[in-house]
């Protein structure tokens, strides 16, 4: 069963669309990164699927229902964000403690030593916590409700060094324990690669692709090579990036495919991009990056 | 081993190369079971697919075998058919890198052929 | 993959089990608050007479303007759980916004009954407090064990009547929620119906011309329910973390 499917979703603030045509499926239960820039659309469709607004025009479907308003969807789903809050009067001992009664595999065993291992202090209330213990906190709740659909947006934003690396191992640890899927939205690509099974890349309010990481990472090389050979090389070809190196050479991105055997073979030098690379020059808006600026 | 994972190298094969340097250095024996995708993605820290992804690459070559419902085992003559390969893949290298230099510096299959004949006699 | 199902009569008992335990700030605002409200509003009406050089003065009160003043209390109460923290809180557990609804106007009425039973009992405490502090030489009234079936009664409509306040804060703040400008146009509708015959001739039929006390008690109940009814659809419309 699909988990999660899309259909032409669309959902618009005033003037602008926030999401736009939105078409994906998420199967099975996998590890998959949302992946955009600032302003992309990511958090919107998150809530979307949280069921916590209303979208526009398509079909969304979690679980096979409408999540808007649905009581199953809200029992085996859950949203991390920074705007996750909880009432004053309650201590995060308390709302641990409230916990188990509407989440059925609440594991209070792993929250509580989560809890003890990053030092959280039982007694606080959580809008006193400071911006890192709030997403430390929130963190821990997300995890050990153990959701069958667990999505967290740019859930380590206020975290350390130290805390990031230790959340996406207890991620990690606890995904292989016990499988659920999960959507982890973030904007640092390079941090959290190493967990993701797919990509979901989001430019605009629009899905630019949905592959898994290694094809994702295959989608694009760089070739880098004398200007005349490298424009024969890249003629009538998908470019998303073009720099002049030093007045002689020209640094290209583009598209992989078929034809750059012959660049190959005549000694172009021809490299694969790290994921994270490879989404910047997909959602870039021009060719030349950010040194057009001063030109 | 750390994994890299900004090399351009993809992390499924790092982890297929190095089961590979693994069973050389028979830290696998033949018929012995190897790490299962979950052991290993808890143990270089990455998704559980991407692990199954190495582990299927040497299936495919026939290093190593499945044994439903128990894991993946070390083929019988595991180690010396890696080693075979990674010969066969050094070679295969520095004869590309011969014919790309021969093609670039205009020389011929022909005067090519010479060139080799020439150097397995004086050596 | 395992899906666990809920049923909405249990989602509805472990929000109102945690609203309960959630809003206790607010239930210790509210006690605070109801003691000055009931202390400083009772109103006093005295009569006195003199015999033969000795003048007996009678003082009366009654908890009626503290009726009044609980009721306002009741209206904000209702008010506030519908604003933005309050709303959201319930979307970080298992929600929907009927769940939510229902869940809050069960809350409202546990309030209603903690409320109305002490405001009732309250002219015990001022029995006390007169006892005590005041230069009365007597200080009577009448008790529960006088006529218990009416006093029963009396508390039972108090209670459903601060329950319909409540729900009258409660969808206003709804309203106000959704839309602000809804909100007071609806507010300037409803003041401009007030002042025609139609309103007062409804009003009346309502409230005042009942057989007994059971019967008023349906009515204001029925009405209650409508308002959370109409609270409720309105708040399908109204977005979480947005």
């Amino acid at each position: 069963m699909n988990v999660v499917n899309c259909q032409k979703v669309s959902k618009g603030f005033q003037r602008t669309n926030a999401l736009e045509d939105i078409t994906f499926q998420l199967t099975d239960q996998k590890i998959t990164g949302l992946i955009g820039r600032n302003g992309a659309g990511k958090s919107t469709l998150l809530k979307i699927l949280a069921g916590l607004t209303k979208h526009k025009s398509g079909e969304v479907s979690v679980f096979s229902e409408n999540p808007y308003n649905n009581l199953m969807v809200s029992a085996n789903s859950i949203l991390v964000d920074d705007q996750m809050t909880f009432p004053d009067s309650l201590t995060l001992e308390e709302i641990l403690g409230s916990a188990p009664d509407f989440y059925k595999r609440w594991d209070a065993q792993l929250a509580s030593r989560l809890f003890q291992y990053f030092m959280l202090d039982f007694k606080q209330q959580h809008s006193k916590l400071s911006k890192g213990s709030k997403a430390t906190f929130n963190m821990i709740f997300g995890l050990s409700t153990r959701c069958e659909l667990t999505m967290f947006d740019e859930p380590t934003n206020g975290m350390d060094e130290a805390a990031r690396t230790d959340f996406y191992r207890a991620l990690l640890k606890d995904y292989i324990a016990h499988p659920r899927s999960i959507l982890i939205s973030s904007h640092h690509l390079t941090e959290i690669e190493h967990l993701l099974e797919d990509i979901l890349l989001i430019h605009q309010g629009k899905v630019v692709l949905h592959q898994s990481l290694d094809e994702v990472k295959e989608y694009v090389v760089a070739i880098q090579g004398p200007i005349i050979d490298v424009e024969r090389w890249t003629e009538g070809q998908e470019i998303f990036h073009s720099k002049n190196v030093d007045g002689q050479r020209l640094y290209v991105v583009v598209k992989n495919n078929s034809k750059l055997e012959r660049a190959r073979l005549e000694g172009a030098v021809i490299q694969t991009l790290p994921a994270s690379e490879v989404c910047m020059y997909m959602t870039s808006e021009t060719k030349g990056g950010i040194d057009d600026v001063f030109k | 081993m750390i994994i890299n994972t900004d090399s351009t190298k993809p992390i499924y094969v790092q982890i297929a190369e190095w089961l590979e340097n693994e069973i050389i250095a028979e830290c696998f024996m033949a018929d012995e079971k190897v790490y299962s995708q979950y052991q290993l993605a808890e143990l270089f820290n990455i998704n559980p697919a991407t692990a199954a992804k190495g582990l299927t690459i040497l299936v495919e070559e026939m290093t190593l075998y499945k044994k439903r419902g128990l894991g993946m085992f070390v083929a019988p003559e595991a180690k010396m058919m890696i080693l075979e390969k990674r010969r066969n893949e050094t070679l295969t290298k520095m004869v590309t890198d011969i014919v790309l230099e021969a093609k670039r510096l205009s020389v011929t299959k022909e005067e090519l052929i010479q060139l080799i004949h020439k150097c397995e006699e004086e050596i | 993959m395992f899906l666990s199902n809920s049923s909405l009569m249990s989602v509805v008992l472990s929000q109102v089990r945690f609203k309960l335990n959630a809003y206790s700030g607010l239930v210790y605002s509210l006690i605070i608050l109801q003691l000055i409200g009931l202390l400083f509003s009772t109103g006093w009406s005295s009569s006195g007479t003199s015999i033969n050089n000795i003048s007996i003065n009678l003082n009366t009160s009654s908890i009626d303007s503290g009726f009044i003043f609980v009721s306002l209390l009741a209206i904000s109460v209702g008010n506030l759980i519908t604003t933005r923290a309050y709303r959201y809180d319930d979307f970080s557990f298992v929600a929907t916004r009927l769940s939510s609804n229902i869940a809050n106007s069960i809350v409202l009425l546990v309030f209603s009954c903690y409320v109305g039973i002490t405001t009732y009992f309250s002219v015990y405490l001022m029995r006390i407090f007169f006892t005590f502090y005041s230069n009365n030489v007597f200080v009577e009234g009448p008790t529960i064990l006088d006529d218990p079936m009416n006093s029963l009664l009396t508390v039972l409509a108090m209670i459903i009547f601060l329950w319909m306040f409540s729900s009258i804060g409660y969808i206003a703040g709804t309203l106000f929620q959704l839309h602000k400008l809804l909100f007071f146009g609806v507010i300037v509708i409803i003041v401009m119906l007030m002042m025609t015959g139609t309103w007062i001739r409804i009003s009346e039929t309502i409230f005042v011309e009942n057989s007994s006390l059971l019967i008023l008690t349906s009515k204001i109940i029925g009405i209650t329910l409508l308002i959370f009814a109409t609270s409720t659809a309105i708040s399908n419309c109204l977005g979480v973390r947005t």
